[in-house]
């Protein structure tokens, strides 16, 4: 990571600023395609952001551009005020494909404790740590499985405890629930809006489902069709703590999740 | 799901193979008394008498002298394969590069390069370990080469959003997850291992098991000719046998 100094003054909360993201593969070749047209939003220190887009709109390409993995072909990312060259030490991203992600000759309480044990932490304050990232997610005595034993969403919850054990200051998950079931995901969700609000993270949550990205967030940014820009900053202006039945029931959750259907279809027809 | 009682009747057949086996040895060499095939009994005995109760100097004659040129040749080229193998599997440029002359190497068979070595190394231990050490590195090398690029590149981006130097991305992800292939390699190595101990000690040697059974024929004692080939035989086992405690211990992961 290198420090620049910002071109524009940083509001105090700022934590993480996307400006005018650009990304094309394949440059030059046939099969160029461009996946981000120009992305810019930013996310305030404890805020818990969606992002909600069409199938194929550069969420993925979003994700791994913001995490510092892969370098846009321009505009910068930037964290707490310093450029984004490589990942950030204080943010991480869960992956949607937990079976691809987890160690898996590691046993549940390895892989958690996998990203500490390079750092200098003393080995009981891990410990600590660990216990207390499992016990969050609910998988208390499930320390010594390795993960092929677990089910999917139990394997997405190691993957998410591990994040946590780290305490990143900003959270980034890439449609982490895609592949469990719908109890299971719903589980997940209060699970992470309960960790969220008692740990005092920051949340990037990408998914393609509306109903999640308005039940769980603060603000839901909907992208418009691949190459992808933001058409749209929605707040959630639903009180907390949400409940799955009580909250989709009120009529501005409705609202909020008509209205953001609505864009994405239309983004989708105007794309086509 | 095996039964126990399956498993106690697979055990059977397996002892009655065996037992069939040797009664057709006894069967056959005892109507041909002939002095090239001796019955098994007396090759028994021999291996009871010389290798058992006389422990002591087969081990420090012909026991240590291959065990040591058999664990250096194939340890060296293990480690050596393996370091050369990440470097191969994690860029695709020099793989390109040297591919090619590696899988020439290949192609050679290590016998050959036996009076190539002879001349070059002289008789002793290190020209042994060294053609044992050839035959045994293409096989771990190719093997780890593969296992390295079929490793899920998330498993990379995962280390990388932790922070995960590159040091410990060798040691405790690359490793690990291409550890499964690298014993495939190791199993077809340690087979070759002991092929070539064997040739090794047909030649300019003066101990060891090879070296023994060359002996055994030479002196026209084919009783111990035989008993030497069973005791190589039985030496195959159990190094196969230790290598796959070892793989099951540290692939348990796979299997738990």
């Amino acid at each position: 990571m290198t420090t620049e100094a910002p071109a524009e003054p940083v509001p105090p909360d700022l934590l993480l600023r996307a400006s005018d993201l650009h990304h094309t593969y394949a440059i030059g070749l046939p099969e160029e395609h461009e996946a981000l047209g120009g992305i810019s939003f930013s996310v305030e220190q404890g805020e818990f952001v969606s992002i909600v887009g069409p199938s194929g709109c550069g969420k993925s390409t979003l994700m791994r551009c913001l995490s510092g993995l892969m370098t846009p072909t321009s505009g910068t990312v930037s964290m707490e005020g310093e450029t984004v060259t490589s990942v950030p030490p204080d943010l991480t991203l869960v992956f949607q494909d937990y079976s691809r992600s987890l160690y898996p000759w590691l046993r549940v309480a390895d892989n958690v404790e996998f990203p500490l044990k390079g750092s200098r932490l003393p080995k009981t304050e891990r410990h600590e740590r660990v216990a207390q990232a499992l016990a969050d997610v609910g998988l208390t005595g499930h320390e010594t499985k390795y993960p092929r034993q677990l089910s999917g969403g139990m394997q997405q919850r190691v993957a998410i405890a591990r994040a946590l054990a780290y305490q990143p200051a900003m959270l980034l998950m890439d449609e982490p629930y895609a592949s469990v079931d719908a109890q299971t995901r719903e589980s997940l969700e209060d699970m992470l809006l309960d960790v969220w609000a008692r740990r005092k993270k920051t949340v990037l949550f990408v998914t393609h489902d509306i109903d999640e990205s308005v039940y769980l967030a603060d603000r839901v940014l909907v992208l418009s069709k691949g190459p992808s820009q933001v058409i749209a900053d929605l707040t959630v202006d639903i009180p907390r703590p949400r409940d799955q039945i009580e909250t989709k029931a009120t009529s501005r959750f409705v609202e909020l999740r008509a209205e953001v259907a609505r864009l994405i279809r239309d983004a989708g027809r105007a794309g086509a | 799901m095996t039964t126990l009682r399956a498993r106690a009747s697979d055990l059977g057949i397996r002892v009655a193979a065996l037992a069939l086996l040797l009664a057709f040895w006894w069967w056959a060499t005892a109507r041909a008394d002939s002095l090239f095939f001796p019955t098994p009994d007396e090759v028994f005995a021999a291996i009871w008498d010389d290798w058992i109760l006389n422990f002591g100097d087969s081990w420090s004659e012909n026991f240590w002298p291959s065990l040591k040129r058999l664990l250096l040749g194939f340890g060296l080229a293990a480690v050596l394969s393996i370091a050369i193998g990440i470097a191969i599997g994690r860029s695709r440029r020099f793989g390109e590069y040297v591919e090619p002359i590696i899988h020439f190497i290949r192609a050679i068979p290590p016998p050959a390069l036996l009076p190539l070595f002879i001349i070059l190394l002289g008789i002793d231990d290190m020209q042994k370990i060294v053609l044992i050490a050839t035959g045994v590195f293409p096989p771990i090398l190719l093997n780890t080469i593969e296992g390295v690029r079929s490793i899920d590149p998330q498993l990379f981006d995962t280390a990388k959003v932790f922070q995960v130097g590159r040091v410990r991305q060798v040691t405790h992800v690359i490793l690990p997850a291409a550890a499964p292939k690298i014993f495939a390699g190791l199993r077809i190595s340690m087979s070759i291992a002991v092929i070539l101990m064997v040739i090794s000690e047909l030649f300019a040697a003066t101990d060891g098991l090879g070296f023994r059974i060359l002996q055994s024929s030479r002196r026209f004692q084919y009783v111990d000719l035989w008993a030497g080939i069973i005791v190589l035989g039985v030496v195959g086992i159990v190094l196969n046998g230790l290598l796959t405690l070892v793989e099951r211990r540290v692939l348990k992961w796979r299997v738990a």
